[in-house]
């Protein structure tokens, strides 16, 4: 489902990713760990086709991302909490359009059915995205993320302004949505969060993979940060 | 056109147009200030008639110039507002991350902007016909191919804007004002051809509004419209809205090298 080989990427002479290489097949939920600034949102951006590596190969689903991101990007899609969709629309207004730019045709069951799993009102319909607070933002973007039912699911951070139980609801609707052809990459600090959710850990430390494999415990994971 | 590229075109349009949905701030930019800009040089050139015949030519030719003038820059300033806050919110990434093509956002962009326009427009013509009544008959039909045409140098121009936004993000949300007052100079908005002075007046005979401009003067002092210079305006016009679209996507890719999407 995913394959990097060799990436590399630098901004302004500091060296952010260096020589990351990474196979991830479908089914398995990847959180990526790592001290601030250690190149995990860098290393999602490429993922998603925002920023180009400097060198490296990036495969999705098959396919070269830099020559068919716009066939891979109907199958993948993403979210970070510290993005805000149209701020002056409305929730179903924002969701609507992203709709359109997915062509989901009938997206209300999707959201319904995952409004109830996670139990949030359906009054937040209505509400404009800039009077959200940070944790329904949050929650808003996962709704736009999982619009497409996308076999590649991009998360940055996304449960970091939600309460813990409205973040148990998220994590236990991605752990459901893990089938054979679906893959997520979570990155997230909360450690523990990763570990209850993904089948496999990465860390990540001044840009380099220092770990892959079993998710594993926070006192064993300090030890690579050394 | 594909039916998939039609129903991303659609929730781009929509998307932009919302931006300006329930925002008092966009509201009084898109209406609210042209609409006061118009009350004052309508009520300026409807008063000409007590004016010498000199004064009175000046007061119309500034209220047409101000008029016209606003279809080309509003469009210009409108798609890069829209398209900046996209840079602010960070809801830029979720909409490039989407399947659409640069075609397709452009589309969109420039569709949502020339909606708004219109309708502000419609506002802008209904105060002017309480001021200055005898403002559109006196241009007759051709004032809908002149408010078309400098819309087209609008989109085309704002295409250049889109891509200073891509390359430097939010902090040249100015873009759009800059480059629409450095046009309004060779567009003869207030002007004949003949007031710049050396390389300002050759630079002059490539920008496609200043044909119009000449073209609504010419008219409105009594001489017929003159077609040439629609034809040069139009093929001038659709040749700075594919360097517009060639900049735009060079600007896009070196923005997904240097990172502007993400650090906006």
């Amino acid at each position: 489902m995913i394959e990097l080989i060799n990436i590399n990427k630098s901004f302004g002479g500091k060296r952010i990713l260096s020589n990351v290489s990474l196979s991830v097949r479908g089914g398995e939920i990847v959180g990526i760990a790592g001290p601030v600034g250690a190149g995990k949102s860098t290393l999602l951006h490429i993922l998603t086709g925002l920023l180009e590596p400097d060198s490296g190969t990036i495969t999705l689903l098959g396919l070269p991302l830099q020559s068919s991101r716009q066939i891979i990007a109907k199958e993948m899609n993403y979210a970070s909490s510290s993005q805000r969709l149209g701020g002056y629309a409305s929730v179903a207004e924002n969701l609507t359009t992203y709709a359109d730019l997915y062509g989901v045709p009938h997206f209300r069951p999707i959201i319904t059915n995952l409004w109830k799993l996670c139990k949030m009102p359906d009054v937040l319909m209505s509400k404009k995205i800039y009077k959200l607070s940070s944790g329904e933002n949050s929650f808003v973007n996962f709704t736009k993320a999982i619009l497409n039912n996308p076999r590649l699911l991009f998360l940055d951070e996304i449960t970091a302004h939600m309460d813990p139980l409205l973040s148990q609801r998220v994590l236990t609707v991605i752990k459901k949505r893990n089938r054979k052809t679906n893959t997520t990459i979570i990155i997230s600090q909360n450690t523990e969060e990763v570990r209850r959710t993904c089948t496999r850990m990465i860390i990540l430390y001044h840009g380099k993979i220092v770990y892959d494999g079993k998710p594993i415990q926070n006192n064993k994971i300090n030890t690579y940060y050394a | 056109m594909h039916n998939s590229s039609i129903r991303r075109i659609r929730g781009l349009y929509l998307h932009y147009l919302y931006s300006i949905k329930r925002n008092p701030a966009r509201v009084i930019e898109m209406f609210v200030w042209p609409a006061f800009e118009i009350m004052l040089f309508g009520f300026l050139a409807a008063s000409g008639k007590n004016m010498p015949t000199e004064a009175a030519v000046i007061s119309v030719t500034i209220l047409t110039g101000i008029v016209y003038w606003n279809c080309t820059a509003r469009v210009i300033q409108e798609a890069v507002a829209q398209f900046t806050d996209d840079f602010v919110s960070k809801n830029i990434q979720g909409i490039l991350v989407a399947p659409i093509s640069i075609g397709e956002l452009l589309i969109g962009i420039t569709a949502a902007s020339l909606t708004k326009i219109a309708i502000s427009l419609t506002v802008l013509g209904g105060v002017l016909v309480l001021i200055y009544p005898s403002f559109f008959s006196s241009l007759g039909a051709h004032a809908l191919l002149w408010v078309f045409q400098l819309e087209l140098v609008g989109v085309a121009f704002s295409y250049v804007a889109l891509s200073v936004v891509f390359l430097f993000g939010e902090r040249v949300s100015f873009s759009g004002w800059i480059i629409s007052t450095v046009l309004q100079i060779f567009s003869l908005v207030f002007y004949e051809r003949s007031a710049l002075p050396g390389l300002l007046h050759t630079v002059s005979y490539a920008v496609p509004s200043s044909y119009i401009f000449e073209s609504i003067r010419a008219y409105q002092y009594g001489s017929p419209l003159v077609t040439n210079s629609h034809t040069i305006a139009l093929a001038l016009s659709f040749a700075y809205m594919m360097i517009g679209f060639g900049l735009v996507t060079i600007s896009y890719n070196w923005a997904r090298k240097i990172g502007t999407i993400i650090k906006s």
